[in-house]
């Protein structure tokens, strides 16, 4: 790119912020005025440079509420608002609501994100990013899920996000997660002794690290309170590959359903642990 | 001063010729009287147009040797052989020096008293190019030298340059890189399963033409364009190893490509099917086309695949006499997998008497998968009696060949589809409109074009100082005109295509620059530079945001093939997908972690010296932050700003210019006239006497 005429200034580079960096003649780093900024094309905003965000867009949806600028929504993103600036919303997402700066919902459903630079992976959640806008994705995140399963025997069952059958919480590689997960199984039928409404409510808390792929688990479970006969009912955190999930275990011909809601604290670290 | 005008027989092909060939006729001329000439090769305040040279109109005598040139057309009774309509190319010297050399056009014939003269205009040898190529389109071209082979060892190969060919090389421009096969999302068909962990996440092509399909070497077909009409070209620009990192895309209409093997088992048997018990639906004949063997066996009406992963759709239709009210059900014999089961009834109705119609389809979704041996035929029952009318059939589709054979990729049948269509003068038009080039005949070869990009041609020939052969009693300065409230420069929408229109801008071109300049008098509000038929292509990070793949996908995403505008990508290189693998099951094509990226930009992943195919400067959101380096801030910023600089100028001045000036000046020279640079935009020649010079002033030129 060429200096304008009379400019000694002149852009070299965009950073990853989309500030507008400029060199003089001799190569060197230069700040600009506003004027030269302007002169170039690009837009003045609080002493800082900025390129003019063409959206690298998809089809417009009118069913998408969008407040504030720069918001990238894919296509078939339906019935969803986006507020604030640089959110990312991928395709086949609906019933969101994403309020904050630079946030990222991936093809989910029904979740709340707010915040910078928050990272949405789960339908149903909400996701709080507590970043500054040159953090890493993700870097630091609250997350909360809810996870159930129902037992009928005193088989250990894990417990899927919102009761799915599938879905698991992936622990991402070279970041921890702290959670505390509120456990409550009720009686809903069985032959055994006991009645229906009998039940236990259990916290599980812990800490889950990766190390680039893998997992190491620490955790202390407290029982909170309980009522009726709840012999042998137990909850456990565990892992599998890159997962974390709490497992559940009832008793045989006792009808029990799990509800778990996970408090997730999350920060990914970006550099190798291992 | 001797003048001459040397003009050359109409019948003459200078293509042909390497330089200017013999037979040339010394015309004559007034004695007195000068010949004004007309120099300019660029109007500088019209952004989106190039001009050329000429004279003003002048008067030949009618002698003796010019009467025989023109074969004496003066005369309305002779037939002359001189044709007015066709170009007569000259040059005109003075004092042994070429100072013009063009056309002639025969304005009139004049004939005063039995005194005949001439009246002609000389016009610079303009490029003809686009008078050449502009009826003409890629399907005029043959481009039977680029059939090959579409296996997965073809189309790998290409990623790395070193594709094979199953014709003779013909033109001589054709290498392993000519044809190209990027991974390219044409429509919805790929799919992508997330597993965990993400290393058996998995991506499949159904079909290969979803997302391989042939892009075109771009500095090959402008070779082939040019070679046919007859030209040549010298260009560091399209020379350089950028430009010939640019593919076009050439995505066929489907069937005309390959051909999908089909085969159509017909001719019914004619005997009733009478019972409860299944019985194999009977024809006696069965019909393909090229690109399968017949795998339908007519006696046990049973087909055998013999490759494995032969994905197949089916169609039955079946025109059936009933011959009393009865249940009829058809069902499935499949030794394979897919959608339908072995032993599936997939049509089960109870049928009145008489002639009913059975028609039954499956598609992309439902299609069988079938291993070598694997079998697959249909039965049917029928409680009351009925027997199949002579235009029964069923039709088997396969997406992959049936036979495993290798099926060749024909261009040429590529390109009798819509991209055939697109005109040699467009496909070379929009390199113009995209880097600002500059099209210019070769002085010593008339068939050889000089083409560069006007930032690299302007001011980079000689600097000359012109001081003393100024007449500085008057200079005359005037303001530029002819500019613009708005300035836009794009590329076409395709507004079929679902990446098209910005969420948040929605009346705005989402890759267009738009240059706002800071003038409050203008001669019009938009002047548009347009690439007329060519769009943008959108890119993103795919399938678990392991794949960065462009996308060419109609907002109909049923459409598997749609008539897009034709695109223009940088070809990156091959990529290596961290932890995903693709697999194509119709070429056998499995567990695949390399794929060929092609995209907006030159290099990848973006640095802050990639350059990018848009006009905008645009976040193309494949990593990497904004790309700086854009078609506008590349080619076309330090023209608009020199034009639209509140000190630029035209300076009219008059000069005394001889015929060597005139001869050693090109209009990428700069002039010195008392220390100060000028470019020029104009010179109106006179010999011996004062010519006028248009001059440009550019502030720190």
């Amino acid at each position: 790119m060429e200096f304008l005429i009379g400019l000694n200034v002149k852009p070299k580079e965009i950073n990853n912020l989309n500030e507008v960096l400029f060199e003089n003649a001799a190569g060197a780093s230069a700040i600009p005025t506003e004027s030269e900024c302007k002169a170039y094309g690009f837009i003045w905003s609080k002493a800082v440079c900025y390129y003019q965000y063409n959206d690298t867009q998809m089809l417009p949806d009118t069913e998408i509420l969008s407040i504030g600028r720069r918001n990238s929504i894919e296509e078939n993103v339906l019935d969803s608002s986006v507020i604030g600036i640089d959110n990312f919303v991928f395709r086949n997402s609906n019933n969101n609501l994403i309020v904050g700066d630079s946030n990222t919902l991936n093809s989910i459903s029904n979740t709340l994100i707010s915040g910078t630079k928050g990272d949405a992976l789960y339908n149903n959640s909400q996701i709080l990013g507590g970043n500054q806008n040159d953090d890493i994705l993700g870097e630091r995140q609250s997350i909360l899920l809810l996870a159930g399963a129902d037992t009928t025997n005193s088989t250990y069952t894990r417990t899927y996000i919102n009761d799915d059958g599938s879905t698991l919480f992936n622990v991402e590689d070279n970041s921890i997660v702290a959670y505390t997960a509120h456990t409550i199984a009720v009686r809903t039928g069985g032959s055994a002794s006991g009645a229906n409404g009998d039940f236990k409510y259990w916290i599980e808390r812990g800490a889950v690290v990766s190390r680039n792929g893998t997992l190491t688990l620490s955790r202390t479970r407290d029982t909170i309170a309980s009522d009726g006969t709840h012999t042998g009912w137990t909850v456990n955190s565990d892992i599998d590959g890159t997962n974390f999930f709490v497992e559940v275990k009832g008793k045989n011909n006792i009808n029990l359903k799990w509800i778990v809601r996970m408090e997730i604290s999350e920060m990914r670290t970006g550099i190798d642990l291992s | 001063m001797k003048r001459i005008l040397v003009v050359y027989p109409q019948d003459i092909d200078f293509k042909a010729a390497a330089s200017y060939p013999t037979g040339e006729v010394v015309l004559d001329l007034y004695k007195d009287e000068p010949i004004p000439f007309q120099f300019k090769v660029d109007d500088f305040t019209n952004v989106a147009e190039k001009s050329s040279s000429n004279s003003k109109s002048f008067e030949l005598p009618g002698t003796k040797v010019n009467n025989l040139f023109f074969n004496h057309i003066y005369d309305i009774t002779a037939d002359s052989e001189f044709n007015a309509h066709k170009q007569t190319r000259v040059i005109y010297k003075e004092n042994g020096v070429d100072i013009f050399s063009g056309y002639l056009q025969l304005n009139d014939i004049i004939n005063k008293n039995d005194n005949v003269s001439y009246e002609i205009t000389l016009f610079s040898e303009t490029v003809n190019l686009k008078d050449d190529i502009s009826n003409k389109t890629l399907r005029d071209l043959d481009f039977e030298e680029l059939n090959h082979n579409y296996t997965e060892t073809d189309i790998k190969n290409s990623w790395t340059g070193s594709l094979t060919y199953t014709s003779s090389a013909v033109s001589g421009y054709r290498d392993g890189s000519t044809i190209k096969y990027p991974f390219i999302r044409y429509n919805t068909n790929t799919s992508y399963t997330a597993n965990v962990p993400a290393s058996s996440s998995e991506i499949v092509v159904p079909t290969p033409l979803d997302a391989f399909r042939p892009w075109i070497n771009c500095r090959y077909l402008l070779k082939r364009i040019l070679a046919d009409a007859g030209y040549s070209y010298t260009s560091t620009f399209l020379d350089s190893t950028d430009f010939n990192k640019l593919y076009l895309d050439a995505p066929g209409s489907g069937a005309d490509m390959l051909g999908y093997p089909m085969l159509v088992a017909n001719t019914p048997d004619t005997g009733a099917y009478t019972g409860s018990t299944y019985t194999t639906i009977d024809f006696d004949n069965s019909t393909t086309n090229d690109f399968i063997s017949n795998i339908y066996n007519t006696t046990t009406d049973v087909l055998t695949a013999i490759a494995d992963d032969t994905l197949i759709v089916f169609s039955i239709s079946l025109d059936i006499t009933v011959a009393s009210l009865g249940l009829v059900r058809i069902r499935i014999k499949n030794s394979g997998t897919g959608y339908y089961s072995n032993n599936q009834v997939i049509y089960n109705q109870t049928l009145p008497a008489g002639n009913q119609t059975i028609n039954i389809h499956s598609n992309i979704f439902q299609s069988i998968v079938l291993d070598t041996t694997d079998t697959l035929s249909f039965e049917i029952s029928v409680s009351s009696s009925a027997t199949l009318n002579s235009s029964s059939s069923i039709t088997f589709g396969s997406l992959s060949p049936f036979n495993n054979s290798n099926p060749i990729m024909s261009i040429n049948n590529n390109l009798l589809g819509f991209r055939g269509e697109l005109n040699q003068w467009d496909y070379i038009k929009n390199f113009i409109d995209k880097f600002n080039l500059l099209i210019m005949a070769d002085e010593d070869n008339p068939s050889n074009l000089i083409i560069e990009p006007y930032k690299d041609w302007v001011d980079s020939g000689n600097t000359l100082d012109w001081t003393n052969k100024i007449d500085d009693r008057e200079i005359k300065y005037t303001t530029i005109s002819g500019l613009a409230n708005e300035v836009q420069f794009m590329h076409t929408e395709d507004t079929p295509e679902w990446g098209t229109i910005p969420h948040n801008y929605p009346t705005l071109n989402k890759w267009a620059h738009y240059f706002y300049p800071d003038i409050e008098i203008s001669d019009k509000e938009i002047e548009k530079v347009e690439v007329k038929g060519f769009s943008s292509t959108s890119i993103s990070n795919n399938f678990g945001g392991q794949l960065a793949v462009p996308a060419i996908i109609n907002t109909d995403t049923s459409l598997s093939y749609w008539p897009n505008k034709p695109r223009i990508l940088y070809d990156n290189g091959v990529q290596t997908m961290s932890t995903h693998t693709f697999r194509v099951p119709p070429l056998n094509w499995n567990a695949e972690d390399d794929y060929l990226l092609f995209s907006p930009v030159d290099i990848y992943p973006i640095t802050a010296s990639t350059k990018s195919l848009d006009f905008a400067v645009v976040n193309y959101g494949i990593g990497g932050s904004a790309v700086l380096q854009s078609l506008y801030n590349v080619y076309w910023s330090k023209y608009i700003d020199e034009l639209y600089h509140k000190d630029t100028r035209i300076a009219k001045v008059k000069a005394y210019l001889t015929s060597k000036d005139i001869s050693d000046f090109s209009f990428n020279d700069v002039v010195m006239i008392k220390n100060r640079k000028y470019r020029v935009k104009l010179i109106d020649y006179k010999q011996d006497a004062l010519s006028t010079l248009e001059l440009i002033t550019i502030k720190d030129l």
